[in-house]
C-alpha cells in the first residue's frame, strides 16, 4: 500500500465488514451459464463472469425464480433455473477497504478495493474503473502488478475468487443415461449396466426429495424409475420372470406413491406461471390456490420422505443393487445375444405397434383409439430412451425429441383433464368461506385456459406425427437401428 | 429517462449552481444522473473537478455515435456522471448550420442515454441559439432561474413569448427565484407580483448566500461542504419540487 501511496494520492473512503453468501442449484445451472449469484450484505448480485458485468437487486430471501420481485432478474432466472431451487453453497464474512485514488485536482479517477476473506485466507485487490478514465485505470493495474509481482497471475474478479475458493467438485449432472454401451456387448450385461446407472440416479435424487429442495428431484427420480420399469416390463425375454417379478411389483408400488405428488407439482408449476400475469382479485384467488397446493405438496413430500427412509424401501434398493451386480443366474437365452440385436428387436416391435395404432386412430379420432395410440407412443419412447446409450447418433436423439413432442400433444388432453379435475377438487376442499370468492373467479379463468390448451392439443397432433414419422421412416434412422 | 434543462437568457443568475446541486441531490436519491455541460465557461465541469475538454471535434456531437461514450466522465459521486464542456462549443451553432438533419442527430444522441440514465440535466449557456431550441424541444422541464429584478423578469417574458410564437409543442417552463435577498423591498415586490401572474413559478427560492459562492473554492455541491445550511436546504426543497413535477420515483 505504501508503495502505491508514493505514486498516487490515496484516501480510505470506507472500511466495511461484509457478509457474503453464494448460491446455485443442485446441478450448478448458473455456473454452467457463466453466472455467479451471491448476496453481499442485503443485496443480491448476478455476476456474469465472461462479460464481467453485474445486475444488483434487492429481494427477500428466495429459492425459486417466481419469488424474485425484479422482473428482469426473474426472467433471467426463470430461463436458467426452470423449476430448480437455489441452494446456499456457503456463507462467510470479509473485510472490504475502499480507497479513492485522486489526480492533482482531487478528482477521483479510480477506486481500489481490498477484500480480505479470512475463511478462505484470500485477499483480492480490485481496481474499479471510473467512466472516462480507462487509460488511468490501466496504468494503475500495471503498477499494482509490478509492485505486487503479480505478472503471471490471471486477473479474476471477487465473485470468481470466492466461487473457486469454495473448492467445489463440479460435475455435470444429468438424468440421462450417459454411459457408453457397445452394440456387441451381451444384452444382459449391457442392460444391467444401464439399470445400474438408473439406480445411481434414483439414489442421487433421494436426498433432494427427502429435503424437499425442488420438484426436479422427484421428476428425475420418477424418470429413472420409469425407465427401470420399462426394462422389467418390456424386455421380457432377457431376465427370468420369477426372478424379477418382485422388483416389478415393488417398483410399481413406489411409482404409485409418487403419482399424486407429481400431479400436484405439475399443477403448481403451471399455475405459478400466472403469478405475474394476473392482477387484482384474480391474483388474490391464485395466491390462495397456490398456498393450498403448497401445503398439500408439503404434506405429500413429508409422507413420501418418510417412506423413502423406511427399511422396506432401502432393502428394495439393496436387493436390486445386488441383483444388478450379478444377474448371471437369472438370464434367459435372449440375454446372451448382442445388445445391438436385442435393442433393434424391441425398438422395431414398439415402432410397429405405434404404426398400427396410428392407422386405427386416424380413421375417426375416436378417444379410445387415441388413448391406445398414446400408450403405444409412451412405450416406444421409454424403449428408445432406455437404449439411448447404444445409439449415439443425432438422428436417434432427434427421433426421441420428435416423439416427445408427439406424446406431449397426445398427452396434453389427458394432462389438462387431470389439472381441471384438480381445480374442482381444490374448490371443493376450500369450500366457500367468506372472502374467498376470488378463488372461484380465478378457478374459472384457469379452467378456460386449460380448455384452450385442450383444443390446441388436437390440432397439433397430426403435424407432430408427420415430423416424427419422417424421421423414423428415413434410411438413416433405419440404418442406425438396423430395422 | 427525464430531461431537464437549466436555462436563462441572462448570465450570472445561478444556472450552473442550480444544475450542479440538483444533479447531486438527484444522484443521492439513487437516480442515475448525467449532467451535460454546454456552457463554454465550463463552470459545472470545474465544480466537479473534470477537465473542460471533449474528445473529438465539436461536430462529433452530432455526427459521431461514439461521442457520448467517449466523453462521459464519472464524477466523485455515485450515480453522477458528467459530459464536460469545451471552449470549442462556442462554434456549436455553426456546426449545427453545416449539418444536415442536425436536430434529428441531436435527438439520436440523447436516445443513446436512455438505458443508462434516469435524468439528463443540461447546463445551458446564457443567451439563445439553435442548440437551445433543440434542448428546449426535447426537455420535459425547463428550469428558469430568475433574480427578482425587472431585467430578469423581462428576460423570462422574452423567452416565453419566443416559445409561444415558435414552438409547436407545449414547453413546460418553471421559473424560480435565485439570489434572493428578502431585505430588499424590490426583490420582495418583484417576487410577489411575478408569482401572482405565473402559476408555474416554483415555491422554492434560493437565497443570496456566500455558501453558494464557496462552491468554487470547494469545487463541490453545497451539500458536500455545508450540509443542512440554508443554501443546501433551499436546493433540497427545489429538488423536491422538481421531482414531483417529473413524476416522482417512477420516471
Amino acid at each position: 500500500m505504501s508503495s502505491l501511496n508514493n505514486l498516487y494520492t490515496l484516501e480510505l473512503e470506507n472500511k466495511n465488514e461484509n457478509s457474503y453468501e453464494i448460491f446455485d442449484t443442485f446441478e450448478y445451472s448458473l455456473y454452467f451459464k457463466n453466472i455467479i449469484l451471491y448476496k453481499k450484505n442485503e443485496e443480491y448480485i448476478l455476476f456474469y463472469t465472461k462479460k464481467n458485468n453485474t445486475i444488483t437487486f434487492a429481494n427477500t430471501p428466495f429459492k425459486f425464480w417466481w419469488d424474485v420481485d425484479d422482473a428482469e432478474v426473474r426472467g433471467i432466472l426463470k430461463d436458467i433455473l426452470g423449476p430448480r431451487a437455489l441452494i446456499s453453497l456457503k456463507k462467510f464474512k470479509g473485510i472490504e477497504e475502499i480507497y479513492n485514488i485522486y489526480d492533482a485536482n482531487k478528482k477521483i479517477f479510480s477506486k481500489l478495493s481490498i477484500y480480505e476473506i479470512s475463511d478462505f485466507n484470500i485477499q483480492v485487490l480490485y481496481v474499479h474503473r471510473i467512466k472516462g478514465y480507462k487509460k488511468e485505470t490501466k496504468e494503475i493495474n500495471k503498477k499494482l502488478k509490478e509492485i505486487l509481482n503479480l505478472d503471471n497471475i490471471k486477473a479474476r474478479n471477487l465473485p470468481e475468487h470466492l466461487f473457486s475458493a469454495l473448492n467445489l467438485k463440479i460435475t455435470r449432472y444429468s438424468n440421462k443415461i450417459d454411459i457408453q454401451v457397445e452394440r456387441d456387448e451381451k444384452a444382459y450385461l449391457a442392460i444391467s449396466k444401464i439399470l445400474k446407472k438408473l439406480l445411481s440416479i434414483i439414489r442421487i435424487n433421494l436426498f433432494g426429495i427427502s429435503n424437499q429442495i425442488d420438484s426436479e428431484f422427484l421428476h428425475d427420480f420418477r424418470v429413472s424409475l420409469r425407465r427401470t420399469r420399462t426394462a422389467l416390463n418390456q424386455l421380457k425375454e432377457i431376465f427370468k420372470d420369477e426372478e424379477i417379478a418382485i422388483f416389478k411389483d415393488e417398483f410399481a408400488g413406489v411409482m404409485k406413491k409418487t403419482n399424486y405428488l407429481r400431479d400436484l407439482d405439475v399443477q403448481f408449476l403451471t399455475l405459478i406461471e400466472l403469478k405475474y400475469e394476473l392482477s387484482g382479485d384474480l391474483n388474490d384467488g391464485l395466491t390462495l390456490i397456490l398456498d393450498y397446493l403448497g401445503s398439500k405438496i408439503n404434506k405429500e413430500y413429508n409422507k413420501l420422505g418418510r417412506f423413502l427412509q423406511t427399511k422396506k424401501f432401502n432393502t428394495l434398493l439393496e436387493k436390486w443393487s445386488k441383483f444388478l451386480d450379478d444377474p448371471s443366474g437369472s438370464v434367459q437365452e435372449y440375454g446372451y445375444k448382442p445388445i445391438g440385436e436385442i435393442a433393434s428387436f424391441y425398438i422395431s416391435k414398439a415402432l410397429k405397434k405405434v404404426d398400427r395404432r396410428y392407422r386405427i386412430a386416424v380413421i375417426d379420432f375416436n378417444p379410445v383409439n387415441m388413448h391406445k395410440l398414446r400408450i403405444a407412443c409412451k412405450k416406444l419412447r421409454y424403449v428408445l430412451e432406455f437404449f439411448n446409450p447404444i445409439y449415439r447418433e443425432d438422428i436417434y436423439s432427434d427421433a426421441i425429441s420428435a416423439l416427445k413432442k408427439l406424446q406431449d400433444s397426445l398427452g396434453l388432453y389427458q394432462d389438462v383433464q387431470v389439472q381441471s379435475n384438480m381445480i374442482y377438487e381444490i374448490l371443493k376442499d376450500l369450500g366457500q368461506p367468506e372472502g374467498k370468492s376470488s378463488v372461484y373467479l380465478v378457478a374459472g379463468y384457469i379452467i378456460r385456459l386449460l380448455d384452450e390448451k385442450k383444443k390446441e392439443s388436437s390440432t397439433n397432433f397430426l403435424d407432430h406425427y408427420d415430423n416424427f414419422y419422417t424421421l423414423i421412416d428415413s434410411k438413416k434412422f433405419k440404418k442406425v437401428i438396423n430395422y | 429517462m427525464k430531461v431537464l434543462a437549466i436555462n436563462s437568457l441572462k448570465g450570472g443568475v445561478g444556472k450552473t449552481a442550480t444544475a450542479v446541486n440538483i444533479a447531486f441531490l438527484a444522484s443521492c436519491d439513487n437516480y442515475r444522473v448525467l449532467l451535460w455541460d454546454f456552457d463554454v465557461q465550463s463552470s459545472a465541469s470545474f465544480y466537479f473537478r473534470v477537465e473542460n475538454k471533449i474528445k473529438g471535434k465539436t461536430e462529433d456531437i452530432l455526427k459521431e455515435k461514439s461521442f457520448i461514450k467517449n466523453n462521459i466522465k464519472g464524477s466523485n459521486y455515485k450515480n453522477l456522471d458528467i459530459i464536460p464542456s469545451d471552449f470549442s462549443l462556442k462554434d456549436i451553432d455553426i456546426v449545427i448550420n453545416d449539418t444536415k438533419k442536425a436536430k434529428k442527430k441531436f435527438v439520436n444522441r440523447l436516445d443513446e442515454l436512455e438505458e443508462d440514465y434516469d435524468i439528463v440535466i443540461f447546463d445551458c449557456p446564457p443567451g439563445f441559439n439553435q442548440l437551445l431550441e433543440y434542448i428546449i424541444n426535447i426537455s420535459h422541464l425547463i428550469l428558469f432561474p430568475l433574480i427578482p429584478t425587472t431585467l430578469s423578469v423581462r428576460a423570462y417574458d422574452l423567452l416565453v413569448e419566443h416559445i409561444k410564437n415558435n414552438f409547436k409543442k407545449n414547453v413546460f417552463i418553471c421559473p424560480f427565484f435565485t439570489m434572493v435577498d428578502r431585505r430588499k423591498k424590490m426583490h420582495k415586490n418583484t417576487m410577489d407580483e411575478f408569482s401572482k401572474n405565473n402559476k408555474y413559478c416554483l415555491k422554492t427560492t434560493i437565497p443570496y448566500s456566500s455558501t453558494i459562492e464557496l462552491m468554487g473554492e470547494y469545487r463541490a455541491p453545497v451539500a458536500i461542504f455545508a450540509k443542512h445550511s440554508k443554501a443546501d436546504n433551499s436546493y433540497r426543497d427545489l429538488w423536491g419540487e422538481i421531482k414531483e413535477l417529473l413524476g416522482g420515483f417512477n420516471f
